[in-house]
């Protein structure tokens, strides 16, 4: 056996990439193991020539080679078993398909001997069938359940996992189109869709919103009420907080699937109080003006 | 094996395993809404891989080259047990059927 990858091939020391690629696939539709289930020597070559294709079909091992640093003993494709030690042992094995003689008398020897079951053993998976569903802001980060109609009149429920993006899809296996020949269903595909919230805004995981503050806790600090997506939580105001000002509230944004989540963003607008309120206004008034 | 082994031992990404198993060329047995592969499955994995990078067929050609694999497998299965159970017969009965195929593939 010739341990030169060019010999194997039958190319030229400087064949382009091409003309290696076009003679290997020419070798290899010969040779390959599973398009030659009867020659049993075309193993053993189809290694060889893979070997050999697979150093020279890479530039840097090729060059490699060509400066004589490696051999072609390091390249090794691993291989354990050909499809075809699969396809003829047993008849009765998922993938076989017995229309070679579909068109053979139905009550010749041949279904006498083997007791052929149809005419076709052909499997198809079902095709998956495609919705759209549109969501609210809040179960999206939340998570819901929704009643999904299918085509066939059934209704499914859908179970919405928190954190869910617009545009992402969910995989509901084996709900689709029923499979040919005893193989299985498509999965049902459903494209979410989710409605801008007038408060909260997402970006990646994290969420951001405004939330007024009134004067006093602006001035003084103190604990507020805010209503982040999942609820309500109080927060401290530092002292000296104006507008504009951004809090961190760490793991109250968007949940992930690994457990954790995002965080909110909340920034702070001084509001101040409905009515006018005249101690209020004494109050700034005798405040000193500074420029 | 479930979909994650499969995946790891044929080195194959999800997106190409969607493809496979909704054309048909993989039919991996399905039961209690779970995927289950075995080794056949990987084997033909292996194969439509080979197929695909090595010998530059398409997605329609893998349908068309793995049908006729199947087929032949068949052919070859019930070949073999119809050339077994020739050889089990007497000589003379061999040397018969042996002769009439001869001139019936002749006509």
């Amino acid at each position: 056996m010739s341990d030169d990858p060019y010999a194997i091939l039958g190319v030229k020391t400087d064949a382009s990439p091409e003309a290696i690629r076009k003679t290997y696939r020419k070798l290899a539709r010969k040779l390959h193991p599973d398009l030659n289930p009867g020659n049993t020597e075309a193993e053993e070559q189809f290694k060889n020539v893979s070997r050999a294709y697979d150093l020279l079909n890479d530039p840097e091992k090729r060059a490699r080679f060509d400066r004589g640093e490696i051999d072609i003993s390091g390249v090794e494709r691993p291989r354990q078993r050909y499809y075809r030690d699969f396809a003829e042992p047993s008849a009765d094995q998922a993938y076989t398909s017995d229309a070679g003689f579909a068109d053979f008398d139905a009550d010749d020897i041949l279904s006498e001997i083997f007791g052929r079951r149809g005419r076709s053993t052909l499997k198809r998976r079902g095709a998956d069938v495609r919705y759209q569903l549109s969501l609210d802001f809040l179960d999206a980060v939340n998570g819901a359940t929704r009643l999904v109609t299918l085509p066939d009149g059934s209704t499914l429920d859908v179970r919405i996992p928190p954190g869910i993006r617009d545009g992402q899809t969910l995989r509901l296996r084996a709900k689709g189109e029923p499979g040919q020949g005893g193989a299985p269903p498509g999965d049902a595909l459903i494209e979410i869709g989710v409605l801008p919230h007038p408060v909260f805004r997402r970006e990646g995981d994290d969420i951001h919103f405004e939330q007024g503050v009134p004067l006093r806790e602006a001035v003084l600090g103190g604990r507020i009420e805010v209503s982040a997506p999942a609820g309500p939580v109080t927060v401290t105001v530092p002292k000296w907080s104006t507008s504009g000002k951004v809090l961190r509230l760490k793991g109250k944004g968007v949940p992930r699937p690994d457990g954790t989540a995002g965080d909110a963003y909340v920034k702070l607008l001084i509001k101040l109080p409905d009515r006018p309120d005249p101690e209020l206004e004494r109050v700034v008034a005798a405040w000193p003006r500074r420029v | 094996m479930d979909e994650r082994e499969f995946l790891a031992r044929a080195d194959l990404r999800p997106d190409r395993l969607r493809i496979w198993l909704e054309t048909g060329s993989l039919a991996p047995s399905f039961r209690e809404g779970v995927w289950h592969y075995c080794e056949i499955d990987l084997a033909r994995a292996r194969l439509i891989r080979d197929l695909q990078d090595d010998l530059g067929i398409n997605d329609e050609g893998i349908a068309v080259v793995l049908d006729l694999v199947d087929q032949v497998g068949g052919l070859r299965h019930v070949l073999q047990a119809v050339l077994r159970a020739l050889r089990a017969q007497p000589d003379a009965i061999r040397r018969q059927i042996a002769d009439d195929c001869a001139a019936r593939s002749r006509t």
